[in-house]
């Protein structure tokens, strides 16, 4: 069998069972490889459990698969967009879109103590990053940094609209090389909230603009960056009014 | 000195077909259509919630009228394969929901179900150790094995059927399910022809892969 170079195995396609061979540099130097989501390590081999495109990146060697896919799986440190479904005693129940529903404590917001506590109703919408994601856990979810800061995230407004994206689409938006939030912002402005989970609330001036907005998102899904760009000329003249 | 063998029928396939499901696919192979949805992780109910592991539930449905034991007993089968590709140590106390309906019958439809749960598994994107790739095999009443039979060639009557899924590592068998009397020599002909057969099937589905992929790959 001919030896590929490793230039031929990055950004492509694995499927479950594969088995991934790292680059020569990092097979012999002993400084630390991370494996990313998708792949695990079994003993000596490193096999993909995901089918996806192969991506590396270097210092620290990193290894992880891109795949696509819609249920959300609970990870620490994301920010995620959950539905508030009950309250249980000081805490309340956020439904995020994963198999178990998070707890989100009520003291857990900026300003908050036992005596001042945000009011939130059943059916709000907020904007939470995971404090612990565990598969063996229940996940829980604050609306501080660790410095009891506010850091942008809380209750979220009624008036905005609540839609739902794969989970590849929301790593490609939050990419800092993707310029459709800031081209579609010349044309209007909005306010957006985007979750890991694969929930986006927009709020912009009107209903109008609004469902535009969600719409021009939506339909990015399967586009590459000319596409983009023409969608967001074609966003920009209709908004305009042509 | 060699049976009668051709290659399976065509196989086709769309990814995506449900809009709700997680994962979910409609599956072709020649006139066998089958379609497959895959929900999961999901909350396990309390009875069947399994501590270390993912509980897996999965459904047949027959075209038409209510599941009855066949539809029991393929379930059985195809639940037997999927606790072998899937990682359910990954997602403990969680359960999945694989739902597999027939939409057509062209012969095979064990094997069309168990290539079709596999390919919705892929789209739902849970964790899978490796792939599986169901065949069936005939042996007629004039000992002839006939690889991937239509509907036509079953109804006018056969001595054994034989279905055998792989895995895509190593091409072991991970399941054999026989029907009739077949003498050693012939069931082991049966088997490695079937094991030939995986291998197409596995380039079937790393070409839809492919495709869902196609505009990412540069």
């Amino acid at each position: 069998m001919a030896e590929k170079s490793f230039s031929t195995h990055v950004n492509q396609i694995y499927l479950p069972g594969d088995s991934v061979a790292l680059s020569k540099t990092d097979e012999i130097s002993s400084a630390k490889i991370v494996i990313g989501p998708g792949i695990r390590k079994y003993g000596k081999q490193i096999l993909v459990t995901k089918p996806g495109v192969l991506r590396t990146k270097a210092s620290p060697a990193t290894y992880w698969i891109d795949c696509h896919h819609k249920r959300y799986v609970p990870a620490r440190g994301d920010d995620v967009i959950g539905v508030v479904t009950n309250k249980v005693g000081e805490s309340y129940k956020v439904n995020i879109g994963s198999s178990e529903e998070a707890s989100l404590s009520s003291i857990a917001f900026p300003g908050a103590t036992k005596k001042n506590k945000p009011n939130i109703q059943i059916g709000d919408l907020v904007f939470a990053k995971l404090l612990i994601a565990s598969i063996d856990m229940e996940p829980e979810l604050v609306c501080v940094n660790s410095l009891g800061e506010n850091v942008g995230l809380g209750v979220l407004s009624t008036s905005g609209f609540l839609f739902t994206v794969p989970l590849h689409h929301i790593r490609k938006l939050l990419n800092p090389e993707c310029t459709l939030l800031k081209s579609l912002g010349k044309a209007l402005s909005f306010e957006i909230a985007v979750g890991m989970n694969g929930k986006i609330w927009i709020k912009a001036k009107s209903v109008k603009q609004t469902i535009a907005l969600a719409r021009a998102i939506s339909i990015s899904e399967h586009m590459n960056k000319e596409e983009m760009n023409k969608l967001c000329r074609k966003f920009v003249d209709r908004q305009a009014g042509f | 000195m060699e049976t009668e063998e051709k290659s399976i029928r065509a196989l086709k396939c769309e990814q995506s077909v449900l809009s709700r499901a997680d994962g979910s696919v409609m599956f072709s192979q020649g006139n066998t259509v089958v379609m497959a949805s895959v929900y999961g992780p999901l909350e396990a109910k309390i009875q069947k919630e399994l501590s270390d592991r993912m509980y897996i539930e999965l459904n047949y449905k027959p075209k038409i009228g209510m599941p009855g034991v066949a539809e029991r007993g393929k379930e059985k089968l195809i639940k037997t394969t999927c606790n072998h590709i899937i990682l359910t140590n990954l997602h403990p106390r969680t359960a999945v929901c694989i739902t597999v309906q027939e939409m057509q019958d062209g012969g095979t439809l064990l094997a069309a179900s168990i290539n079709a749960v596999c390919l919705a598994l892929l789209d739902s994107g849970l964790p899978l150790q490796c792939l599986v790739a169901a065949v069936t095999c005939l042996v007629d009443k004039k000992d002839r094995i006939v690889l991937d039979p239509c509907i036509n060639t079953v109804k006018e009557g056969y001595k054994a059927m034989c279905t055998f899924a792989f895995d895509s590592q190593k091409y072991n068998m991970i399941l054999s399910h026989c029907e009739g009397q077949v003498p050693y020599q012939l069931f082991q002909k049966a088997m490695e022809l079937c094991q030939k057969a995986s291998h197409v099937i596995f380039d079937f589905y790393r070409q839809a892969v492919l495709r869902k992929f196609s505009k990412e790959l540069l």
